[in-house]
């Protein structure tokens, strides 16, 4: 058991050594500045700790981590890998303290005889005039300094005293057994068997319940409370990032109501919880600053963007990865109509008419109609020639056939202006005014744009929910499920299918109207492939086939990006490990759509009931993940 | 429980309608920004007022992520510089500049974006940006609305500057005169009369590749293809093969430098196109573009914007760059200096106009700040002596053409040779 | 996919016979534009033969590095069944780790020596090129999809767009922003001519090595016991494993080689195309995935000739339709949908049962 144990906390100090070593590439040590190395402890010390407190039993049990088949029977018939967590956990306390201390301790000199041996190499480096630079482009003094504890100066000069390389070693050992020690606290008190159990009854109980249920359905009004008072002049919430903080907050603020929505008891209470919150997000637009209203606003363009994707996706099970063209053509159609450039066929048409080119055509809601028209007819046609296609043949066509209308509107200069894109688009009025003309100074242009944004989802919501419960919406259903039983229980597929093209293609459309004249110039660029990942993945991260879970999503990868401006040149890597981290803790997505959680993950191929797909099905606990496979743990923490 | 859930509801209706009415003064304050496009404002509303101790805060656009974050970073050095530079010396009456970087990630949506947090941030004096045009088309609409003036150091899209926008201004040479200068080099210096036109189709480089385009024609040369590739590709072998069938005596290239020595380079590999001239503008006159042609970089013309730059100038800035950051300017692409200017012309004007109230407070008034960018004059930069007309215009010197031998930019032609 | 002809005959005739006819006439339509083009306009250029015959050695070029990417996908796809998004990224690791063995082998003066030797130094950069894939591949198979084996099918897809992303910027991050520029050393510089036609060195070794790649890949899966243990996992996860086949050395196996095969197109794409940097794996990447789908995805020989096919059309399409090569991408694509409806599973995709599909 020994030597099995040394090893893992040899293997754990490396990855926690492999994670603190990809931090210091990135930079993140000079960004932090004199704080940096307790900081990068703290790190360590935490990963431990989720480390020692999940996956030490496996050390004893299963020989070689990770070696149980998730699930699958293996080697060895019978359950592997979840019979041993609880049976080490309550032989811990009798040996287990020292051995825990020990392996803590281990990890930790691991850890930090790694680092410093790698601060010693930069430092030497840098000390002796060696360019690193050029290699390895964030290590320079400053981030070296700040790694080892010294000012960038005595790195450039070489003068960095010895003992400062132990002092770190020391820190990482300090981590690595403090993580041990809690980790040893908390078995001692056996939280690991009996108190889990009378938290979880206590959770249950009823007056905890229904605190918890009406903390939740207050937190989003609190919220919108704080967001207001942080609106008074003079006010400010954590620093110069105000605008940001606030913005965050919105985000969090609207999220929960969702929560809220889902908490409040089905029937009377949930229609006033709805109908406050809807009162409450329509205040929103006249509350915030420039700033945060261009947030919303875009993030409630996607909102609109993932329901008609979902549709296509969630509904009729159809993976369409060009979902962007449907977007552009929208955003284009509206920019013929509305902007001072006019190709010169479309001039010329319009000469035939009679109509002067020079003042536009239409107005925002007049020019509605034409855009989502256009869109569905786009639609249509890329829905002909897929019809016959799957899965990932129908992925991949579909990028295509997202990147054929870039590529036309990059090309045909005559009639889209090329990459040079369409400028002086004009804004959706009311009654043709202009929206500050009458709200009195209330309503910013962005906001007004919010509000547009926010009214059309809604109505776009309310289609899709209730194309979901008609006839239409069994049909792609049962469409997902099996096509050919569909057909044969008299679906008509061609229909179908080119009714939840033609349907997500509108919604599209709409959406890129409004984001054009969100943008008021648009380029080709501004539809690339990347927009169709993002609304993509936005309906994943929310919970694919449930209209609030794509409110959430949208919120989170629109949103979000938007509050991490503070970490700029970090923010994709930070998102894209969100992402990642996010798959992998829920599947299924934040906010799950009922009938999801009914089935049992219907795509994949007929394995046994495994954790994930039972995670998949009690999901509905909206706060808090379910508890955390051994697996999981070990992932989250490099990634 | 339904008693319980009426007195919440009765709760939550008081906080929403509190709050809403807490809400009114602080939105109706902001907007009227917007209203003092018309009338001269005689309030506040219009001023930046910085309390004392407070700093100049300066914002900043620059493309960081996107397809080309090389010049977005040098970009952004350029302006830390012109900021360290202005703190240097002491700032202004006492109050420090500070440079408030986002990401305008090269793109239209970020620079919305991007435009709305300056927009709504009341103590953003002025931007330097975006980096891109596209970027900037994003920022325009949303300053002009807020009354922010910016100056962008590399946005050469000829529609950036108009009469109708008072805040646009840009030190960065409109594509115009490049395009032109580029033409009439290549048909009366080089005395060629059949070219081939490549661009990448980005806004900058098809905007370049087709004002050259009709320069020529317009001079009596003639176009052989005019060919378009992606930002990004690397094998341009196919589209060359087909140029080369053309038999053109020249090809000129509008777009960014690794494209740019790619094709330089593949071009000694394809039949037809062995020995003809390469050229291309502003966006290769860097490190990268050496690097990536190699040996065939040799004899390759490009085109750059520059002024009539004071040695002593340069080298000071080169030397503080390489100092701050390891390594040489040119080596993270062009228009450093651009930026570099840009900052500097924004605090000159922020100079000529700010004020120091009774109580110590730094008041600069927004629509004084907008005409005192345009009426620069003799400025002195790192690109040469600005001067801003009156659409915004502001780019110093004018185009000189180099050439590469033994690894070097060695300028042939253009502003500064007579 | 096509639909079984059990179900066809049960019911719904009307439709399908409809939509296969709607489906042929518009790929006949645009197979008649397409010939109608070709003989007016693209041949009416009058390029000398030579001309085609370069194009088309440039499209095998660049066919050859997609079939490199596309039989990574194309093994994972087999075997999991799902997209592995970050398979580009794999890619461009091993280029920039290839770049710095390169500058390595360069700062001891290995490749100006001898022959023998510098064609030792090459391989051991490819080598190295090829570990630093690998061991990226492990990583992310091991962090990002392994924990989601059982999830549907589209949260996979999700991390892995996410693990590129993520790989991409960290690239960015970690190595500067600037490109890096492969020095070729002189044995592979410069090409052959003949005639009016120049062969780059590089481009013949990236395609002859393709080739041995690909046979050797095959090789591996149809004739060695490894191989037969991939099959059986690709053909029925749960009942391999009880007839003693470890799954996940099998997968991680499955993963090690598409990333080394990944790394080596990296280091000779370098080569060839001089240039790396953090976001040059993207565009290879959507290309090899789409030549892995052209040629039937999951399926290797198939893999081999989409890419193949992808990278003639690219380079010779536009010329012989007559129209701007920025149009390449449109033909390829266009080429693609006409292909899928004519073999819904591509040229050499079997009739998958619908599950998998």
């Amino acid at each position: 058991m020994t030597p099995v144990s040394a090893n893992g906390a040899i293997r754990n100090g490396l990855i926690a050594f492999a994670f603190l070593g990809y931090l210091i590439l990135i930079g993140i040590p000079g960004r932090l500045g004199g704080s940096a190395l307790p900081v990068l402890a703290l790190v360590a010390a935490l990963f431990f700790w989720v480390k020692l407190r999940f996956d030490a039993p496996d050390t004893g049990g299963a020989g070689l981590p990770g070696g149980s088949a998730e699930g699958k029977p293996g080697w060895q018939i019978g359950a592997p890998g979840q019979s041993s967590g609880r049976g080490v956990g309550a032989l811990f306390p009798g040996r287990g303290g020292t051995l825990v201390l020990r392996h803590g301790l281990l990890a930790g000199v691991t850890t930090g005889l790694l680092i410093a041996g790698m601060s010693l190499a930069f430092a030497s480096a840098i000390g002796s005039g060696a360019s690193i630079q050029p290699v390895l482009d964030k290590i320079v003094p400053v981030n070296v300094g700040a790694l080892i504890g010294v000012s960038p100066g005595q790195i450039a000069n070489d003068d960095v005293p010895l003992f400062r390389y132990p002092l770190q070693v020391l820190f990482f050992t300090v981590a690595g057994l403090f993580a041990a020690l809690a980790a040893v606290a908390a078995r001692a008190r056996n939280l690991q068997t009996t108190s889990m159990a009378r938290l979880s009854a206590y959770l249950d109980s009823l007056p905890f319940r229904t605190t918890a249920r009406f903390a939740g359905i207050a937190l989003p009004f609190l919220l919108l409370a704080y967001i207001v008072w942080l609106g008074i002049p003079g006010v400010s919430a954590f620093g110069s990032n105000e605008g940001t903080v606030r913005l965050l907050f919105t985000l969090i603020a609207t999220g929960s109501g969702l929560f809220a929505i889902r908490l409040a008891h089905p029937g009377r209470e949930q229609k006033i919880v709805a109908l406050l919150l809807a009162l409450g997000v329509l205040t929103m637009p006249f509350i915030l600053d420039q700033f945060q209203n261009s947030v919303m606003g875009l993030v409630f363009i996607f909102v609109m963007m993932g329901l008609g994707l979902n549709i296509v996706v969630g509904y009729a099970g159809l993976l369409d990865l060009g979902y962007v063209a449907f977007f552009a053509i929208g955003a284009y159609t509206y920019a013929f109509l509305s902007a001072p450039f006019s190709s010169p066929y479309i001039s010329n048409l319009l000469n035939l008419l009679g109509i002067s080119p020079e003042i536009p055509l239409l107005g925002y809601w007049t020019a509605l109609p034409v855009a989502m028209l256009t869109a569905a007819i786009g639609g249509i046609l890329l829905g002909i020639p897929v019809l016959r296609l799957r899965g990932d043949y129908l992925a991949i066509v579909t990028l295509g056939f997202g990147e054929i209308i870039r590529l036309f509107m990059l090309n045909l200069g005559e009639l889209t202006n090329g990459p040079r894109g369409i400028l002086e688009i004009s804004q959706p009025g009311l009654f043709g005014l202009p929206p500050q003309s009458f709200s009195s100074g209330l309503l910013s242009s962005q906001g007004w744009i919010f509000l547009v944004a926010l009214v059309s989802s809604a109505v776009v919501a309310f289609v899709a929910i209730r194309l979901n419960d008609s006839r239409l919406g069994r049909a792609w259903f049962a469409m997902q499920e099996d096509e050919d039983v569909a057909e044969a229980t008299g679906v008509h597929l061609v229909r179908t299918k080119l009714l939840a093209f033609a349907i997500g293609a509108t919604f599209a459309g709409m959406a890129g109207q409004l984001y054009a004249s969100r943008q008021i110039n648009i380029f080709p660029e501004n539809f690339s492939l990347f927009v169709s990942i993002d609304a993509l993945a936005l309906i994943i991260v929310g919970g694919i086939g449930s209209p609030a879970g794509i409110v959430l999503g949208a919120l989170a990868l629109k949103g979000l990006p938007e509050v991490l401006r503070g970490v700029d040149e970090y923010r994709i890597v930070t998102f894209a490990a969100l992402l990642v981290i996010m798959m992998i803790v829920r599947p299924a997505g934040i906010l799950p759509s009922a009938r999801r959680r009914v089935q049992v993950s219907p795509t994949d191929e007929q394995g046994p009931t495994t954790a994930a797909e039972e995670r998949e099905n009690d999901a509905s606990l909206p706060a808090q993940g379910p508890p955390a496979r051994p697996e999981d743990a070990r992932s989250e923490e490099p990634a | 429980m339904p008693k319980k859930l009426r007195i919440a509801a009765l709760f939550a209706v008081t906080l929403l309608l509190l709050s809403a009415c807490v809400a009114a003064p602080p939105a109706a304050e902001t907007p009227s920004e917007e209203a003092s496009m018309e009338e001269a404002p005689a309030d506040m509303s219009g001023k930046v007022v910085i309390a004392s101790g407070g700093t100049i805060r300066i914002g900043g656009s620059f493309a960081l992520t996107g397809p080309i974050p090389d010049p977005g970073l040098n970009i952004r050095h350029g302006a830390e510089i012109a900021i360290d530079d202005l703190n240097g010396a002491g700032g202004l009456e006492g109050f420090m500049f500070e440079l408030v970087a986002e990401d305008g990630a090269c793109d239209g949506t970020q620079g919305t974006n991007v435009g709305n947090k300056f927009a709504a941030d009341e103590t953003i004096v002025a931007v330097t940006g975006g980096t891109c045009s596209g970027e900037t088309f994003g920022l325009v609409p949303i300053l002009q609305e807020a009354r922010i003036p910016f100056v962008s150091p590399s946005a050469t899209n000829p529609d950036i500057t108009s009469p109708d926008c008072d805040v646009c201004n840009r030190v960065a040479l409109s594509d115009a005169l490049q395009g032109a200068t580029d033409a009439d080099f290549v048909m009366s210096d080089l005395g060629f009369t059949k070219v081939a036109v490549v661009h990448d189709n980005s806004d900058y480089g098809k905007g370049l590749a087709e004002i050259f385009q009709s320069n020529v024609t317009d001079m009596g040369g003639e176009v052989s293809s005019f060919e378009g590739v992606q930002v990004g590709d690397t094998d341009f072998r196919a589209m060359l093969a087909r140029v080369g069938a053309d038999g053109p005596q020249a090809v000129f290239f509008g777009g960014y430098s690794t494209e740019a020595g790619l094709i330089a380079q593949q071009m000694t590999e394809t039949p037809g196109l062995e020995e003809t001239a390469f050229m291309s503008v502003d966006g290769a006159y860097t490190q990268q573009y050496l690097e990536a042609a190699g040996d065939a970089a040799e004899g390759t013309y490009v085109s750059f914007v520059a002024g009539a730059d004071s040695e002593e100038m340069n080298a000071d800035f080169d030397a503080k760059y390489v100092e701050k950051y390891g390594v040489s300017p040119d080596d993270l692409g062009p228009f450093h200096s651009q930026s570099y200017d840009s900052v500097k012309l924004i605090a000159a004007a922020i100079m000529a106009v700010a004020t120091v109230d009774d109580s110590g407070n730094l008041v600069i008034d927004r629509e004084e700040l907008i005409s005192a960018i345009r009426s620069v004059d003799a400025f002195e930069g790192l690109t040469g002596t600005i001067k801003c007309d009156s659409i915004g215009e502001c780019g110093a010197g004018g185009v000189q053409i180099f050439q590469v031998a033994e690894g070097a930019f060695d300028q042939v032609s253009g502003f500064g040779m007579e | 996919m096509a639909p079984s002809r059990l179900t066809a005959q049960a019911a719904g005739v009307n439709g399908k016979t409809a939509l296969r006819f709607l489906l042929r006439a518009f790929g006949a339509a645009i197979l008649v534009l397409v010939i109608w083009r070709v003989t007016t306009v693209g041949l009416a250029e009058g390029y000398p033969a030579s001309f085609w015959i370069s194009q088309a050695l440039n499209g095998l070029v660049l066919g050859g590095v997609y079939a490199l990417v596309a039989l990574g996908y194309t093994l994972v796809y087999g075997i999991l069944f799902m997209i592995n998004f970050a398979h580009g990224e794999v890619m461009m690791i091993g280029g920039i780790a290839g770049f710095f063995a390169l500058q390595f082998s360069q700062s001891r003066g290995w490749l100006e020596g001898p022959w023998p030797v510098v064609v030792v130094a090459l391989l051991l950069i490819m080598l190295f090129g090829m570990a630093a894939s690998v061991l990226i591949g492990i990583t992310l198979e091991r962090l990002a999809y392994r924990p989601l084996r059982q999830a549907p099918r589209l949260v996979p897809l999700i991390s892995a767009i996410g693990a590129s992303l993520f790989l991409q910027y960290s690239v960015l991050l970690i190595f500067g922003v600037s490109p890096h520029s492969y020095r070729k050393p002189a044995l592979i510089s410069g090409g052959m001519r003949m005639g009016d036609v120049f062969i780059p060195y590089t481009g013949a070794i990236i395609f002859i090595t393709s080739i041995l790649l690909m046979l050797a890949l095959y090789f591996i899966i149809q004739r060695t016991k490894l191989g037969r243990a991939m099959r059986a996992v690709a053909e029925d996860r749960a009942t391999a494993s009880l007839m003693g086949v470890d799954v996940n050395a099998v997968i991680v196996i499955t993963f090690m080689l598409g990333s080394a095969l990944a790394g080596a197109a990296g280091v000779m794409l370098g080569f060839h195309n001089t240039v790396v940097k953090f976001n040059s794996g993207f565009v290879p990447g959507l290309k090899a995935f789409t030549a892995a789908v052209l040629g039937g995805i999951g399926n290797i020989p198939g893999a081999m000739f989409g890419a193949l096919i992808l990278g003639l059309i690219e380079a010779i399409g536009p010329s012989a339709l007559g129209i701007p090569t920025e149009y390449k991408d449109v033909i390829a694509f266009t080429l693609l949908v006409l292909i899928l409806i004519f073999r819904p599973t591509g040229l050499f995709g079997e009739v998958l049962s619908e599950k998998k599909a």
